[in-house]
């Protein structure tokens, strides 16, 4: 899986996080992975469509550092999509909450997640990089 | 004409860190002071001898959004003349005299001192890319 793009939303609590005077909105206490069947990009909505098949739920999410130089993180745990049926995915987002809130990272699939009986993201295929901006 | 500056790893790592659940981020800066610097400003690289003659002192910096991700120096900054020395870049300082760099600019021509350093409004650019 590629590494992971931050949303805009994401970026714009970065930033005002490192501009004194400005009023960064409130870090996430909590990610929950969303599967989408075609775009997971929150910055270009038009075809956002969130997985929606019998035994979908977003499933909680801890984002764990990898390395310190350059800034890298990655899920340290399976994230377990096994009790869903049949479906393609071909993105995946990070949202802090678990049924609607804001995206804070997404990824497009090289190829697509051809679940039969579920999908299993194993761990540490989500990657997330501080890039140098 | 305006310089895009680049994030130093430290602001990167608490940025990142303040949207990441469970992770603890250096504290914000509660305010920013232009540091120059003779030879190089990037603060993960070689570099980094700030003058020390003339009188020279940081200069407190506030930045202004200047469209989508993207911020600029409010007010022009201005240092009296610095003895005979050559500025290669400046970097974004959250303390008046010591603290961490959280972001940089090497000039693409170093500037002369000994007359000045003047930086107009809007000079100084920092923006995070919004393409990924």
């Amino acid at each position: 899986m590629p590494t992971g793009a931050w949303s805009v939303y994401a970026k714009t609590a970065m930033l005002e996080y490192a501009i004194p005077g400005s009023s960064p909105t409130a870090s996430p206490t909590a990610f929950w992975c969303a599967l989408f069947i075609d775009s997971a990009n929150p910055d270009d909505s038009s075809t956002n469509t969130e997985v929606a098949v019998t035994g979908y739920a977003r499933f909680e999410t801890v984002i764990g550092g990898v390395t310190s130089s350059p800034f890298v993180a990655a899920n340290p745990a399976d994230l377990d999509f096994s009790a869903m049926d049949p479906v393609t995915v071909n993105a995946v987002a990070l949202y802090d909450d678990d049924t609607a809130g804001n995206c804070y990272a997404y990824w497009a699939l090289d190829a697509p997640l051809i679940a039969v009986a579920g999908v299993i993201i194993p761990a540490n295929e989500l990657t997330l990089e501080g890039e140098r901006f | 004409m305006s310089i895009e500056g680049s994030w130093s790893i430290h602001a990167v790592s608490a940025c990142v860190s303040y949207v990441l659940p469970g992770f603890s981020p250096d504290p914000a800066p509660s305010a920013y002071y232009a540091a120059l610097f003779t030879d190089d400003a990037d603060p993960d690289g070689g570099g980094n001898t700030e003058p020390t003659t003339g009188g020279y002192v940081r200069k407190a910096v506030t930045l202004t959004s200047s469209g989508l991700l993207t911020y600029h120096n409010t007010a022009h900054l201005v240092w009296p003349p610095i003895s005979a020395v050559s500025i290669a870049g400046l970097a974004l300082m959250d303390d008046l005299t010591a603290g961490d760099a959280w972001a940089w600019w090497n000039f693409p021509v170093a500037l002369d001192a000994t007359g000045g350093i003047r930086l107009a409004s809007g000079e100084l650019v920092i923006r995070l890319s919004d393409t990924r």
